[in-house]
C-alpha cells in the first residue's frame, strides 16, 4: 500500500497535479473532500487481495486462469440448447474491436454512425423476419419472449398465452419469471403438447385449449428440439382465427431457408440475435428481439426506446435518433404495471446487422442449406450407433435428439468420455424435461465439417458399444 | 425555415399600472385614471418588448399582426419587426377592454399560428373570451395580477416558448387556466379568484437528448392519473369531480359529460350531477357517501379555495378529509413554491386539518408525496 | 488562465448510404463451406413443405472491402470514450475501459466457450466470477454477489423480485408499496411498478435537494416493501443520514435496496452493508470500467445480505474443496432471470480492474472522481458564465453535480439544448441532462471521473465557456448546430407515440422508405 502510486488509469494521481487541483478546492486531506460524510459511515477494514499494478504481470495471471477453460480452439463442441457454435466472419470481429464503437453510450447528434449501425441492423432483421418496426434489444430471447407475451395481452385484453411444451426451456423459464406480480401473474402461460414422434405442436391439442380467452400462441421455429415447424401457417390461422396474436421465436439463422414469420401469419416475432455471428461468451454472446408489422397498435406495445431515422435540413442526409416516440417507454395506460426498459444489448444487435450484411441472401440461404444437410447427415451417422434412438421423424435444423437408453449409459457418462477426447457432446435434456431422461440434443452447425460429425459419432460409438 | 409564420401580437398598454400605486389592479377606466395622474408611466410595451425581441433571429419569417400604435405597432416597429395592421390606431390611454378582444379575434381570422399577448388577469380574460382555445397564445406578464397559467414566468421565457414554437422545435400544446379575481372584493382585501377557462399553450417540453430521459407527454400522464381514480372507485359512491384539465380525463375515459370549470358528481361511472354549486353539492353529500377529487388549481399550489369556491367548509368537513383525493402531475409539483400545496377554505381550523404530507396521486399506481399548508 | 487550445475538431462526414443502398447484384461478402458431397449422397433432398421461405430474402449484396469501409466509416462519425471526452454524460460514469482487458476478452478462452459445458471445463471462468464475488463483498459490506442481471434496470428488477419473494416468505401479504425518491433513477420505480408494486415517490426538498426527513416517515407504512434509493442521488449531493432513513424503514419491516449503479464516489470509502441496506447493486459497465458497448450488454451485479442469498437467481457460482461450480438446486430462489450465466466478459474486465488497482488503487478511484468534480465544479462556476449550482452551494458534491443553464436561457435565449447541440462540433458527446421530470431548468450533469486528467477537465470548462460566448454573440449558430458533426439533426424523428407520430416512425428501411421517400 503505498499513497503515492501512481495508476496509469488515474491520471490526477500524478502527485504534482494532485497537489494543486487539491489546493483549488481547499482541501488539505483526502478526508476534508469527503467532508459531507460522517464519520460512522466510513470503512477501512478491507479484506482485499494484493494488488497486480503492472500490466504484464495482470495479463498473465488472469490468463493463467483462464487457460482452465475448454473453447473452441481445443474442444470440438456439439453443444447448442439456445447456445451454438456457428462460424463469425472477420468482419464482424473488426468491428467489436473498435473502440469508437465499444466505448460509446448514450450521445445522439455525436453518434449518428452508431445510430445508422443500429438502424441498419433493425432494416436487416426486418427483410429477415418481414417485420417493419423493432425496439431497442432485450437482454436476450427469454427476456423478449416474456415481453412478447406482456404484448398479447395488452394487445388483446386477454390474458393465457398458449406456448409450445417444447418451447427452449431457459427463455420459457425467463420469460414465466417474468410475468410474476404482487398479485397474480401478469399473463397465465398454458403449454401446448407436442407430437411425441414429429416433435411439431400437436394441433387437436392447440384446438382444444385455443379459446375467446387466448390472448396469444407462441411458437419456437425450429423449435428446441431442433424440428422445423411445417405447420407454422396453419398455427397462425388458427391463432388468428380465436382473436389471438400470433408470435413466432425464431432462430434468425434458419431463416434463410425457412419462411420469414411475417410471411406466415405472425403478428410478433421474437427471439435471440445470438447465431448472427456473436460469440458464446460463456454465454454473454446474446440479445433479445422484438419485431412487429407495421401497425400502429403493435407498435405502441413496444417498451423499449427506439432508433429512428429521419431526413435532416440537408437534402438527401438521413439522421438518426433514439428519442423515437419514448412516451411508450416505462409506462402503460390501461393495465396495471409498467415494463422497464434499460441498458441490454446493443453491441450485440450492431453486430448481427454486421453478419446479415456479410452473409447477404445467397449466404444464408447457403448456411441454412449448409446446416440442415449436415444435421441431416450427423442423424443419419447417431442413427446407426446401436442402443441410439434419434427421436423426431422430419428434417432438423441444427438440432436432434438422440436417445441413448438402449446404450445403458446416461449422457453425463458419454459426456464425460468425450471430455477425454477433447469433444464437448450435447446438451443433457434430463435437465430441462422430466421426460427426456438418457437424452441428448445434439448440435451440428456449418462449423462441424464430415470429419468433424465422424470424428464425434465414432466416439460415441465407441463409448457407448 | 420558410414558410412565414403569423403571430397576432397584443398589449394592454394600462396592464400593470394599477400596482404602481398599491392597487390591486388596473381594471377599470377610474383606476387607469387615478394611475396616470399619479404620473405612472406605462411599462408593459417594456415587457412585451422584451419579449418579442426574443424572436428577431426569426424576423423575416415572422409577420406581426396586431394594431398600430400602443397596442404593438409602435414596438413592433421600433424592433424592425413586419406588421400587419389591422384597424385603426390606438393610442396609449385611449384603449379598451373590447379593443383587446377585437384585436385577439383578428388574429384569429387572419389564421395567426400564435399569439403573444402583454398583460394579465383581465387580459387574459378577455383574450380568452376572443379566441377561447382556438389557437396557441402565450402571455407576456406585465400585470398586476398573474394568476393565470397561461403566463410565461418572465417577458424572455414567454418570447421564448414562442421562439420554440414558431420554429417548429415543439409543436405540442397544453391547456392552461385562465384566472382572474373579482376586483372588487380584491380591493377591499377578499381574496377571490375565480377559474374562468382554459386556454391553449405550447407545451414548454425541452427536446429529449438522451437514453436515460424518458418523459411522458402530458396526455398519457393524464390518463394514467385518471385510470388510477377509476380504478378505485367504489360502487354507490358519489364522487365529486373537480375543475381542471387534470380531472378531466377521468371524466373522458368514463365517457360522461363534464364542465372544465366547474364540479361534476359521478356515481356508478354515471354522470349525476353538471356544474354542480354549493347547495347542489350539499344535497348530495348529505345523501350519499362522497369523495372528492381535486386538483392544483393555479401557480400557488390550491386545492382548495381557488376556483372551486362551491366546495365549502361544511361539504369538506362531511367527506372528510380523508374522502378527498389529490391528483397532479409530478412536473406540476414540482413547480409550485416550495413545493407545496396549499387549502384556503377560509375557516381557519378546517384547513389546519389539511397541515402535512399527502400522497397525491401522480399516476397509475404511483404517488407523490407533498406537503400541504395553509394559506399562510 | 486559460491556456488551453481548443483545437479545430470537425468529424468525419462520410454520407454513408444505409447498407442495403451498397448493394450489388452478385456480390458476396464472405464464402462458406460447402456441403461435402458425400453428405449430400446421404442426406438427399430435404422437404420442408411450404415452411420453406419463397418469399424473397431482401438483404444486400455487398463485396468484403466494401462493407468494410463502411463500417469503419460509421465507427468514424461515433463518439466513444476512446475517442472523446465523456464528462458530459453523468450517471453513466463513462471511464476508461482499459485495452488489457478489452483483448483479454476477445481471447477464445472465454469467447469461444459455451456457457453449457461442464463445470470442469469452465474452471477458470468460474474462478473469475467467485474472486470478483469475493472482492464485491468486501467493497459493498454484503454477503454474496450474483452477476447475472445485464444491465442496471435488469438488477434492480431482480432486487424488487427479490423483495417480493422474501415479503413472501415472510407471509407478508399487505406490502405493497415502494418508496423511492425523484432523484433516484426512474428504473427504480419502472422495475418495481412491473411487479404490480404502488410507487411512493419524494420529491427533493427545495433547499437542500434532498428527501425531506418528516416527508419520508410520513411515506413509511406498514405497506412499505421496500425502499429503493440512490445516495449519492443524481445531484452528487450525499444524504448523511442514509443510515437513519434505512433504520426507518427496518422498522417498518421493510427491505432497503440500494441503487448504486454508479459507485464511483464511494468505493473503498463507505459501503452499502455498513449502512445497513439489504440489496444493492453496482453497473459493472459504470463503476467497474467495462465498457458500454454502444447500449450494452452490461452487468448489473447484485449484492445481498446473508438474509437474502437464498433468494438470490440461479444458478450461483460456488466452491467446494477447490471445485468450483454452478449450484442449481436452490428451492428458495426467484429462479432464472437471464440466459446461462449472464455478462461474463464483463465480470472478467471488473475482475481485472480490480487486481490492477487492488484496494488502494480503488479508493483512488473514488478519491479522484470526487475531486475531479469538485475542481471542475469551481472551475465551472468562476468561469463559464450563464450557469448556476442547484440546492445546498455551500454543500461540497461527490462524483457529479446537478447544474443548470438557467441563467444562461435568461441572458440569451439558449439553454441546455442548445449547448448541447453546439458541444457536439467541439468533439464531445451531449450533456446527459436530468432523469424526468426536471427538478430544476435547463439542467446539466457532468461527472469527470476518475479517467479524466487535469487537462482535459481544463478543456472542458474551456469549451463550456466559449459555448456560453457564443449564446450571446450567435444564437442562431449555435441553435442551427451541430454544424462540424458527421449529420445534421435529424428533422422529423417523432416526439410522441400517438397515432398521428407513428405516421413519421422509420426504425427500418422499409418503413422509411414508405414513410420518407
Amino acid at each position: 500500500m503505498n499513497n503515492s502510486t501512481v495508476y496509469p488509469y488515474i491520471p490526477n494521481t500524478a502527485p504534482e497535479t494532485k497537489k494543486r487541483m487539491m489546493e483549488r478546492i481547499s482541501a488539505k486531506t483526502e478526508r476534508e473532500i469527503f467532508d459531507v460524510i460522517p464519520e460512522r459511515l466510513l470503512y477501512d477494514g478491507f479484506d482485499f487481495p494484493e494488488a497486480i499494478h503492472d500490466e504484464y504481470s495482470l495479463k498473465r495471471h488472469t490468463e493463467e486462469i483462464l487457460a482452465k477453460n475448454a473453447n473452441l480452439s481445443t474442444h470440438l463442441c456439439f453443444r447448442g440448447a439456445g447456445c451454438a457454435p456457428h462460424f463469425i466472419p472477420a468482419t464482424v470481429d473488426e468491428l467489436m474491436k473498435r473502440g469508437e464503437f465499444v466505448t460509446a453510450y448514450t450521445s445522439d447528434l455525436g453518434d449518428q454512425g452508431r445510430g445508422q449501425l443500429q438502424f441498419e441492423y433493425q432494416s436487416l432483421m426486418g427483410e429477415l423476419l418481414d417485420m417493419e418496426v423493432i425496439a431497442f434489444p432485450q437482454y436476450d430471447g427469454g427476456s423478449s419472449l416474456g415481453h412478447a407475451m406482456r404484448m398479447c395481452k395488452r394487445l388483446t385484453g386477454r390474458k393465457k398465452i398458449l406456448v409450445a411444451a417444447s418451447m427452449n426451456a431457459f427463455a420459457l423459464d425467463i420469460a414465466k419469471n417474468y410475468q410474476n406480480q404482487i398479485d397474480g401473474d401478469y399473463c397465465d402461460i398454458v403449454l401446448v403438447d407436442y407430437d411425441k414422434e414429429t416433435g411439431l405442436l400437436d394441433l387437436g391439442d392447440l384446438e382444444a385449449k385455443l379459446d375467446g380467452a387466448t390472448a396469444g400462441v407462441i411458437i419456437e421455429n425450429p423449435t428446441f428440439l431442433g424440428t422445423i415447424e411445417v405447420n407454422g401457417r396453419k398455427i397462425g390461422e388458427m391463432a388468428k382465427a380465436a382473436g389471438a396474436e400470433f408470435a413466432v421465436y425464431a432462430d434468425p439463422v434458419s431463416l434463410g431457408v425457412i419462411e420469414a414469420p411475417g410471411s406466415y401469419g405472425a403478428t410478433i416475432a421474437c427471439g435471440d440475435v445470438h447465431s448472427l455471428g456473436i460469440h458464446m461468451g460463456a454465454g454473454a454472446g446474446v440479445g433479445g428481439y422484438v419485431m412487429v408489422k407495421d401497425e400502429y397498435r403493435y407498435a405502441k406495445e413496444l417498451k423499449d426506446m427506439m432508433y429512428a431515422a429521419s431526413p435532416t435540413c440537408v437534402e438527401g442526409e438521413i439522421g438518426f435518433s433514439f428519442e423515437a416516440s419514448f412516451d411508450r417507454t416505462s409506462y402503460e395506460i390501461r393495465e396495471k404495471s409498467a415494463e422497464f426498459t434499460g441498458t441490454s444489448a446493443g453491441m450485440h444487435t450492431a453486430a448481427a446487422g454486421v453478419y446479415l450484411a456479410t452473409m447477404g441472401p445467397e449466404g444464408m440461404k447457403e448456411l441454412g442449406e449448409l446446416i440442415m444437410h449436415r444435421c441431416a447427415y450427423a442423424k443419419k451417422r447417431f442413427s446407426r450407433i446401436k442402443g441410439v434412438d434419434v427421436k423426431l421423424s422430419g428434417v432438423s435444423f441444427k438440432e436432434f435428439v438422440a436417445d441413448f437408453s438402449g446404450t445403458g449409459k446416461t449422457v453425463k457418462e458419454i459426456n464425460e468420455r468425450l471430455l477425454e477426447k477433447n469433444i464437448i457432446g450435447g446438451f443433457d435434456m434430463s435437465e430441462v424435461y422430466d421426460e427426456m431422461e438418457n437424452h441428448m440434443l445434439v448440435c451440428v452447425t456449418e462449423i462441424h465439417s464430415k470429419e468433424d460429425i465422424d470424428r464425434f459419432a465414432d466416439a460415441v460409438a465407441e463409448i457407448t458399444g | 425555415m420558410e414558410k412565414v409564420k403569423k403571430v397576432g401580437f397584443v398589449i394592454n398598454p394600462v396592464a400593470g399600472i394599477g400596482g404602481k400605486v398599491g392597487l390591486k389592479g388596473s381594471d377599470g377606466r377610474e383606476i387607469q385614471e387615478e394611475a396616470m395622474e399619479k404620473g405612472i408611466l406605462p411599462e408593459a410595451h417594456i415587457k412585451a418588448e422584451r419579449a418579442l425581441r426574443q424572436l428577431l433571429p426569426l424576423q423575416n419569417n415572422i409577420e406581426i399582426i396586431t394594431f398600430k400604435g400602443a397596442m404593438g405597432g409602435d414596438s413592433a416597429e421600433a424592433l424592425g419587426f413586419r406588421a400587419e395592421f389591422a384597424g385603426g390606431e390606438k393610442k396609449y390611454g385611449h384603449t379598451e377592454p373590447a379593443d383587446t378582444e377585437a384585436l385577439a379575434e383578428t388574429a384569429l381570422r387572419e389564421n395567426a399560428d400564435l399569439i403573444l399577448f402583454a398583460g394579465g388577469d383581465g387580459t387574459a380574460r378577455n383574450i380568452y373570451r376572443a379566441v377561447g382555445n382556438r389557437v396557441p397564445v402565450i402571455g407576456i406578464p406585465a400585470g398586476v395580477k398573474i394568476h393565470s397559467a397561461v403566463y410565461a414566468v418572465t417577458p424572455e421565457s414567454a418570447g421564448q416558448a414562442a421562439m420554440q414554437y414558431l420554429q417548429g422545435g415543439t409543436q405540442k400544446t397544453r391547456e392552461a387556466e385562465v384566472m382572474d379575481l373579482d376586483e372588487e372584493l380584491y380591493r377591499q382585501g377578499v381574496v377571490a379568484p375565480r377559474l374562468y377557462g382554459y386556454m391553449v399553450v405550447p407545451e414548454n417540453r425541452q427536446k429529449m437528448q438522451n437514453v436515460k430521459m424518458r418523459s411522458v407527454s402530458e396526455n398519457v400522464n393524464l390518463d394514467c392519473i385518471a385510470t388510477d381514480v377509476i380504478k378505485s372507485m367504489e360502487e354507490d359512491v358519489v364522487y365529486l369531480i373537480g375543475a381542471g384539465t387534470t380531472t378531466r380525463n377521468i371524466m373522458e375515459i368514463l365517457g360522461q359529460d363534464y364542465t372544465l370549470i366547474g364540479i361534476d358528481a359521478v356515481r356508478n361511472g354515471q354522470l349525476i350531477g353538471k356544474d354542480l354549486d354549493e347547495p347542489g353539492i350539499w344535497d348530495i353529500v348529505s345523501k350519499y357517501r362522497c369523495e372528492i377529487v381535486l386538483t392544483v388549481i393555479g401557480g400557488q399550489g390550491h386545492i382548495l379555495g381557488r376556483g372551486n369556491q362551491q366546495i365549502s367548509p361544511r361539504i369538506v368537513r362531511k367527506v372528510g378529509v380523508s374522502g378527498i383525493k389529490i391528483v397532479a402531475t409530478k412536473e406540476k409539483l414540482l413547480s409550485l413554491p416550495l413545493h407545496r400545496l396549499l387549502v384556503d377554505t377560509g375557516d381557519a381550523e378546517l384547513d389546519e386539518e389539511f397541515r402535512g404530507y399527502v400522497r397525491v396521486i401522480t399516476g397509475l399506481d404511483e404517488r407523490t408525496m407533498c406537503a400541504v399548508g395553509t394559506a399562510d | 488562465m486559460s491556456n488551453t487550445v481548443i483545437r479545430e475538431f470537425h468529424q468525419a462526414r462520410w454520407n454513408e448510404p444505409i447498407v442495403t443502398e451498397l448493394s450489388v447484384k452478385g456480390e458476396r461478402g464472405v464464402l462458406l463451406p460447402e456441403p461435402e458431397e458425400e453428405i449430400l449422397a446421404e442426406t438427399g433432398e430435404l422437404d420442408i413443405g411450404d415452411i420453406r421461405r419463397k418469399t424473397p430474402l431482401n438483404l444486400p449484396e455487398i463485396n468484403q472491402p466494401r462493407l468494410v469501409r463502411h463500417y469503419s466509416r460509421l465507427t468514424q462519425e461515433m463518439m466513444g470514450s476512446d475517442n472523446t471526452l465523456g464528462i458530459s454524460q453523468g450517471t453513466c460514469t463513462l471511464k476508461y475501459n482499459p485495452k488489457v482487458q478489452e483483448h483479454l476478452a476477445l481471447d477464445s478462452r472465454i469467447a469461444d466457450v459455451h456457457p453449457l459445458q461442464d463445470c470442469s471445463t469452465m474452471q477458470g471462468i468460474l474462478e473469475i466470477m467467485y474472486r470478483t464475488d469475493l472482492m464485491m463483498r468486501e467493497l459493498a459490506g454484503m454477503a454474496k454477489f450474483s452477476f447475472l442481471p445485464s444491465g442496471g434496470g435488469q438488477a434492480i428488477y431482480t432486487n424488487a423480485q427479490i423483495v417480493k419473494k422474501y415479503h413472501e416468505a415472510k407471509g407478508n401479504t399487505h406490502k405493497t408499496e415502494i418508496v423511492t425518491t425523484l432523484h433516484s433513477h426512474p428504473v427504480d420505480a419502472a422495475a418495481s411498478s412491473t411487479l404490480g408494486y404502488k410507487i411512493i415517490t419524494l420529491m427533493p426538498d427545495p433547499v437542500t435537494g434532498l428527501p425531506n426527513w418528516d416527508e419520508y416517515n410520513a411515506a413509511l407504512s406498514d405497506k412499505t416493501a421496500a425502499i429503493f434509493i440512490t445516495n449519492p442521488e443524481d445531484t452528487g449531493i450525499f444524504n448523511d443520514r442514509i443510515d437513519e432513513f434505512v433504520a426507518a424503514a427496518h422498522e417498518k419491516g421493510a427491505v432497503c435496496v440500494y441503487d448504486q449503479a454508479n459507485a464511483n464516489a464511494l468505493l473503498g470509502i463507505a459501503r452499502a452493508g455498513d449502512a445497513g441496506f439489504d440489496l444493492m447493486h453496482f453497473n459493472l459497465h459504470k463503476t467497474f470500467s467495462a465498457p458500454h458497448g454502444s447500449d450494452g450488454p452490461g452487468c448489473g451485479a447484485i449484492g445481498c445480505g446473508e438474509e437474502f442469498v437464498n433468494f438470490m437467481p440461479k444458478p450461483t457460482v460456488e466452491k467446494k474443496d477447490d471445485f468450483y461450480y454452478l449450484d442449481h438446486d436452490r428451492s428458495e430462489s426467484i429462479g432464472i432471470v437471464k440466459f446461462y450465466m449472464g455478462n461474463v466478459p464483463a465480470v472478467l474486465k471488473a475482475y481485472m480492474w480490480c487486481r490492477m488497482l487492488g484496494i488502494e488503487g480503488l479508493k483512488q478511484v473514488a478519491v479522484t472522481s470526487v475531486m475531479n468534480n469538485q475542481y471542475m465544479l469551481a472551475e465551472i462556476l468562476e468561469k463559464v458564465p450563464g450557469v448556476a449550482l442547484k440546492y445546498d452551494t455551500g454543500k461540497r458534491r461527490m462524483e457529479q453535480t446537478r447544474l443548470s443553464f438557467e441563467p444562461l436561457m435568461e441572458a440569451t435565449g439558449c439553454g441546455a439544448v442548445d449547448v448541447n447541440h453546439r458541444i457536439v462540433d467541439y468533439g464531445i458527446s451531449e450533456l446527459w441532462m436530468s432523469h424526468h421530470p426536471f427538478t430544476v431548468p435547463e439542467p446539466f450533469t457532468p461527472e469527470p471521473c476518475e479517467s479524466y486528467n487535469k487537462d482535459d477537465i481544463d478543456y472542458y470548462v474551456e469549451v463550456l465557456r466559449r459555448i456560453s460566448e457564443e449564446c450571446k454573440t450567435d444564437p442562431e449558430m449555435v441553435k442551427s448546430a451541430p454544424h462540424k458533426a458527421a449529420r445534421h439533426a435529424p428533422i422529423g424523428i417523432p416526439e410522441t407515440s400517438s397515432e398521428e407520430d407513428f405516421e413519421k416512425l422509420a426504425t427500418t428501411w422499409r418503413a422509411y422508405v414508405k414513410r420518407f421517400k
